[in-house]
């Protein structure tokens, strides 16, 4: 694993906890206003970003300038390194920065109308450095703390809304599953430790122990309820469909991607089967596709049919990454960080657009929307487009991704491919049958019968959730442009996971 | 770039940033927007003229584009013979969509998201059949479906409109999934996806032979709605705006045909495709037959010349099955004449239904009373449609007709002939009823605008005009022979 020896890291971090902090005290000994408490956060994000960015180190990642392979050698003589950033994890937390700092932007104005704000910026800075820090970390009983800092800030901002009795549900739903799932991936580092002594990754060797792979085993099952994979994806729904409509977008986005990518570099790099671990991920990831995508035809609420959605094109990024573990391909895991990717900037995008449905008219069923009265022309457009390319209308990037992920598996002659196509193709046809609804009633309300786009009344449309949206488009807009540059920004990260897999 | 280059990209382009323009600042230029529209189609239809010596030279270059060169992806546009005649069907059955609908459609606050669409699907057509690579390809082919699927959800002409757009969107959807299968299964095979080079490419394996041609088949066959694929086809048709249904009638369903054409009919070699041969002769005799029938029995006026557009989809697939140099020709002319023959008839029946608010042929009676016009224009669109010579339809059916009995198969050919009576049937039933029924005349319900009378009257013009001068078009067809089943004749 390639250390980083800047101290940035480590400092990255703690700068943002401070952040988080002191924009409480701030905010409870000025009462500061959204307005403006947003902006220290964003301000905030951007800083960390810089300096993330400005990290000598980074551009070797993208340009292939690193060592590959695991420099345990290094691990043992440093006695005290507990972070190793690697290419994937680079790749995400940047994704991770950009989604925050985008969804800010929108929470500028969607949080104006609720109460206790100083609680949800200083929360969501905490929730970043929880994905952060479980991304750059290189000890499990790190990841393990990191990973229950994002979670416990995921409860609360989950059940923000406090008065509202089924967003505190969903978030106590949450918060008992995914303790279950803690304490799992606790065992598992306790028989790690108990049988190799040690907590470092780089350290760590399972081989045949059997002893050991069950501890490896506790740490796969208990991250794969924390990513929502089935049949451990209950909490998905309920806390994405009664979050905030920005905190859903993170959720959805980047955070149990990222558990998700965590557990699978920590996986291989402590010697689990790569082909074993594959074809786990393989059934569970078809068993997300279909499930996802059944359950989101009954939906009738938009946010939580767009959690199932998610459950959905979670499957498809396992998917790729299982194709990938499973043949030794390349292209398999670039194609599991396009579709990543594209999901990201997509599912937070259609979060987005439901939010503003909530914001200006306060509908959050389906079949509502088509009558709702004054609503900005720019949300259908928006939304249109993150639904486009979640149902993999090309040229949108959803399209390019699996498109991708099929030649991957074409090309590396997997032998069920005919069944991986079939799963993926009727995966996106099922997922047909919650998006046209949702798009009907849309079209119904902007351009049918319904359209009441004459009366410039006294509708006031919000700067900030326009930016953020419209930045949101432009991302996507990239994304069709020019595809060949996620592909060739996770080369390395593909190559990384490939060092790991031998 | 040189300067053909150019033009090839901008036909495409103008009806495209028109398109966009339209939807997304249409608002501040509603009363303009229509005219946008016409000229935005106009200019790409005189582009399009205005390429004809470049390809006639053989100066034809694609126009490439560098995209995703980690998977060997690269946009490719390109017009060669093939494209040609379809490329020709569809902006001209555009520029008429919208001279019929400046004044069918009411300007209202919408109007300019119709035209944007409009165009939209239009582009969507002509990207298909434009598109050099396999990417851009199953781009546009998907962009025409869901600009159509949108035309129709919000413009539909009843209560059914979510439904029956609902019903098209999926049941043509699973035909481009089962295209998409097929185009990735020769894609992962040869590993590019410019056409050209995907000829060269593409080794025939014996076990994926018969997959690859089943599948396009079925693929494109849902596209052209032959039996039993044609299940959206009379619903999405009778559903739509007029003009939308003339763009789906007359150029939407020859995209299916282009797609046979340019697929499996290009991979292969003359005898690997031969297996198909039978099945595709015997599912045209049946949708043939079927349409004509059900055409004959229908009350309604637009599903009746819906069920028409099946049973002349018949006539195509039968003849691109005989594998043979007048078959194939016969086909694709007979994509461009029933394109016009079928946007004419689309527009008499507009005409009808907008002048008497009915549509139900039992309902009208004696029409061409003080309406010379439409009768003269019904006159000819019904009389093509039966195949009286010297009209458009009569040189491609003669065609279609004579190549069936170049093939072993002589009982599927004689019913195809005699299957031709029933079209006239239908059609004469269809002029008959509606003109010369006795009966009180049908009265005006309010008056037909200008455009609605100029589009109908052009497109009269021009069945004539096909007919009685077919060498042109027949010139410009044969280069396509070369191209299609290795070129070996």
């Amino acid at each position: 694993m390639v250390i980083l020896q800047s101290i940035n890291v480590p400092n990255i971090l703690i700068f943002l906890g401070i952040a988080a902090i002191l924009i409480f005290i701030k905010a409870r000994l000025f009462r500061l206003s959204n307005k403006a408490l947003a902006i220290f956060t964003l301000f905030t994000i951007f800083i960390a970003g810089m300096v993330w960015i400005s990290e000598p180190y980074l551009p070797n990642f993208f340009s292939g300038d690193f060592q590959m392979g695991l420099s345990s050698d290094i691990a043992r003589a440093t006695d005290n390194v507990f972070y190793a950033v690697e290419p994937g994890a680079t790749f995400i937390s940047l994704l991770v920065l950009l989604m925050v700092f985008l969804v800010l932007l929108f929470s500028a104005e969607y949080l104006e109308k609720e109460q206790r704000q100083h609680t949800f910026y200083p929360l969501v800075l905490f929730m970043i450095i929880g994905v952060l820090g479980m991304l750059w970390a290189a000890d499990l009983l790190i990841i393990y703390l990191f990973s229950e800092l994002m979670n416990i800030s995921a409860y609360t901002l989950v059940a923000f809304r406090r008065k509202n009795n089924t967003a505190i549900e969903a978030g106590f739903k949450y918060l008992i599953m995914s303790s279950v799932a803690s304490v799992i991936v606790l065992s598992g580092i306790g028989v790690l430790f108990y049988t190799q002594g040690t907590t470092r990754i780089a350290l760590i060797s399972i081989g045949q122990d059997w002893i050991s792979q069950i501890g490896a085993i506790f740490i796969l099952s208990g991250f794969s309820l924390k990513s929502a994979l089935v049949p451990l994806h209950t909490w998905l729904p309920d806390a994405h469909g009664k979050a905030p409509s920005s905190i859903s977008a993170l959720l959805s986005g980047v955070m149990i991607q990222s558990v998700f990518y965590t557990m699978l570099r920590t996986c291989l790099a402590i010697g689990m089967d790569p082909v074993f671990m594959g074809n786990i991920l393989l059934i569970l990831s078809i068993l997300n596709i279909i499930v996802g995508n059944l359950m989101g035809i009954i939906q009738k609420n938009l946010k939580r049919m767009l959690g199932y959605s998610t459950i959905a094109q979670m499957g498809y990024i396992v998917l790729c990454f299982s194709i990938g573990l499973r043949n030794d391909s390349a292209l398999a895991f670039q194609s599991g960080f396009f579709i990543l990717t594209t999901h990201a900037l997509t599912k937070g995008l259609a979060f987005l657009s439901a939010g503003t449905f909530y914001y200006y008219d306060g509908v959050e069923w389906i079949k509502d929307i088509r009558n709702i009265a004054d609503h900005p022309f720019f949300t259908f457009i928006a939304m249109s487009a993150a639904i486009f390319s979640l149902s993999a209308i090309p040229p949108f990037p959803g399209f390019t991704g699996k498109w991708t992920a099929l030649t991957s598996v074409f090309a590396a002659s997997d032998p069920i491919v005919a069944w991986i196509t079939l799963a993926i193709l009727v995966g996106s046809l099922l997922a047909f049958g919650y998006y046209l609804p949702l798009l009907v009633n849309l079209s119904n309300r902007f351009i049918g019968t319904r359209s009441k786009t004459d009366s410039n009344t006294s509708l006031k449309e919000s700067p900030w959730i326009n930016i953020s949206m419209a930045l949101f488009l432009l991302a996507i807009l990239m994304l069709i442009g020019f595809p060949q540059m996620i592909l060739d920004n996770t080369f390395f990260a593909a190559k990384y996971l490939l060092e790991l897999v031998k | 770039m040189g300067q053909f280059e150019l033009v090839k990209i901008m036909i495409l382009l103008i009806k495209l940033i028109a398109a966009i323009l339209l939807i997304a600042l249409g608002k501040l230029f509603r009363k303009q927007a229509r005219w946008i529209a016409f000229v935005a189609s106009l200019g790409s239809l005189i582009l399009f003229i205005s390429y004809l010596p470049a390809l006639q030279s053989g100066n034809n270059v694609p126009f490439e584009l560098s995209y995703m060169p980690a998977i060997g992806i690269k946009l490719s546009l390109n017009i060669d013979w093939l494209s040609f005649p379809f490329l020709l069907t569809e902006e001209f059955v555009t520029i008429f969509a919208i001279i019929y609908s400046l004044g069918y459609i009411k300007t209202d606050q919408r109007t300019h998201l119709f035209y944007g669409l409009l165009l939209l699907f239009s582009a969507g057509m002509s990207g298909t059949t434009m598109a050099n690579d396999i990417f851009l390809f199953y781009f546009f082919w998907e962009l025409m479906l869901i600009a159509s699927a949108f035309l129709i959800v919000n413009w539909g002409e009843s209560k059914k409109r979510t439904a029956t757009a609902l019903k098209y969107f999926i049941i043509t959807h699973l035909g481009s999934l089962v295209v998409l299968v097929a185009l990735i299964i020769v894609y992962a095979q040869s590993g590019v996806d410019q056409f050209s080079q995907l000829w060269e490419a593409f080794q025939v394996n014996p076990d994926s032979l018969q997959l690859v041609g089943t599948l396009f088949l079925i693929g494109f066959g849902v596209k052209m709605a032959v039996v039993p694929f044609h299940i959206w086809l009379p619903d999405t048709h009778s559903e739509a705006p007029m003009p939308v249904t003339i763009m789906l009638a007359a150029a939407m369903l020859s995209m299916g045909t282009y797609g046979i054409l340019r697929f499996p009919m290009s991979f292969f070699t003359l005898e690997q495709f031969s297996v198909f041969s039978f099945s595709m002769m015997l599912m045209g005799v049946i949708s043939e037959i079927y349409g004509a029938i059900m055409a004959l029995v229908e009350k309604d006026l637009k599903r009746m010349i819906a069920y028409s557009s099946i049973s002349q989809m018949g006539y195509i697939l039968f003849g691109l099955g005989t594998l043979t140099v007048s078959g194939l020709m016969g086909a694709t002319l007979h994509v461009i004449y029933h394109a016009i023959v079928k946007a004419l008839l689309f527009c008499c029946a507009g005409w009808i239904i907008k002048e008497t608010g009915v549509r139900n042929i039992d309902d009208i009676r004696r029409m061409g009373k003080d309406r010379p016009l439409l009768t003269i224009c019904t006159l000819i669109g019904a009389l093509s449609m039966a195949g009286v010579p010297a009209l458009a339809l009569f040189n491609s059916e003669w065609m279609i007709f004579s190549s069936g009995f170049q093939t072993p198969y002589y009982l599927l050919a004689i019913i195809e002939v005699l299957g031709s009576i029933l079209t006239a049937g239908y059609i004469l039933r269809f002029f008959g009823f509606l003109f010369f029924m006795p009966g009180k005349a049908t009265p005006s319900k309010e008056s037909v605008p200008n455009s609605v009378k100029v589009a109908t009257g052009l497109l009269a013009l021009l069945t004539v005009i096909a007919g009685f001068f077919p060498a042109p078009l027949f010139n410009y067809v044969f280069n396509e022979v070369p191209l299609i089943l290795g070129g070996i004749w």
